[in-house]
């Protein structure tokens, strides 16, 4: 490991060590539905029966990370920052993506939206409150217990498990229980959150 | 917290939770999206073939590269020393192939030079043989 200007600079080794263990079966079944899932949630665009996005092939930005990983001073992996490997590739899995889009937008004078903007809002604060009321209803339809209901919020703020835990007075590990059941019932209603949340249908034409 | 916000906040999550390997919670997304679950998970299967692959090929290319790089120093440190048993070994080897007119004087190598002469070897018996012999 290196040590650069206070930063903690992951070694060739190291890298190489990490990146053989996300190169399985399993975690490509992980990223390639990451990225699908990515790419319509964070920026509205559906892929295409090919597993392209706009002409660009999903495979190619999975590798485009690996290979940077790879080749000495193109990407680091910064310890300090992200102490797992993990969310250092998934973080750059993200620029890159962003990246592809901005610059295939641009290549084309075309302007997009992109949801990640929390700045916006809508102009009616009623809205907002009715729309989260919404959300709770339609969580206790699908039989929300009170304690998912209550930490729907601490969650959805990206609060820490750990404290979340200290709060509530329950365990971390019931913490992480409550989340994916909650994650599970609000895929459920996406489609009345993201009203255009419908890919399209990769049943016609087959992959290369 | 606004409409936008919300959105954000659970479209983060979700990611956040597959991103941390939960993929039934990703497969269940793709469902009820109308996607061909099927198909994607042997597109999966098709490019982690293709990729792995080549990153275990660039893989140990880069390893190879590092220990012909560290026997050639080591070679050509043993020159500078006069150390006997990696002169002969080199010498060897230069006088098997189509080097031995090329490169008569090891006292002249480079590090280039030994690369080029060594690459085709077992580098990690070479390494071997150094380390011993010093």
């Amino acid at each position: 490991m290196v040590e650069n200007n206070n930063t903690k600079i992951a070694n060739q080794t190291e890298i190489k060590d990490e990146i053989k263990k996300l190169a399985t079966k399993n975690e490509y079944n992980i990223l390639l539905k990451y990225v699908i899932h990515r790419f319509y949630l964070k920026f509205n665009i559906k892929t295409n029966n090919d597993f392209s996005i706009r002409g660009i092939m999903i495979k190619d930005i999975i590798q485009n990370i690996f290979f940077s990983f790879l080749s000495e001073g193109k990407r680091n992996w910064n310890k300090e920052k992200f102490p797992g490997f993990r969310d250092q590739f998934y973080s750059a899995l993200d620029s890159e993506i962003a990246n592809t889009i901005k610059s295939h937008l641009k290549k084309h004078n075309l302007t997009y939206e992109i949801n990640e903007s929390d700045k916006t809002s809508t102009t009616n604060p009623f809205e907002d409150q009715q729309y989260l009321e919404q959300i709770y209803y339609a969580l206790e339809k699908l039989g929300a217990t009170d304690e998912e209901l209550i930490l729907l919020e601490p969650i959805l703020n990206k609060a820490k498990r750990d404290d979340i835990a200290k709060e509530f007075g329950i365990s971390p590990q019931k913490v992480t229980n409550i989340k994916k059941r909650l994650t599970r019932k609000l895929i459920q209603i996406i489609n009345q959150l993201n009203p255009s949340y419908n890919y399209e249908s990769h049943t016609n034409t087959k992959p290369d | 917290m606004n409409l936008i916000q919300i959105q954000n906040q659970i479209n983060d999550l979700i990611l956040s939770e597959i991103k941390n390997g939960d993929i039934d919670l990703a497969d269940e997304l793709l469902s009820i999206s109308g996607h061909n679950l099927n198909e994607i998970n042997t597109y999966a299967d098709k490019i982690h073939k293709q990729q792995s692959f080549l990153i275990k090929g660039l893989i140990n290319k880069q390893n190879d590269e590092k220990l012909l790089q560290k026997a050639a120093l080591l070679i050509d440190d043993a020159i500078k020393n006069k150390i006997q048993k990696p002169i002969t070994y080199l010498n060897t080897l230069v006088n098997q192939n189509k080097f031995a007119v090329q490169y008569r004087n090891l006292d002249k190598l480079n590090t280039e030079e030994i690369i080029e002469i060594i690459k085709d070897q077992n580098l990690l018996e070479i390494l071997e043989n150094l380390e011993n012999s010093n």
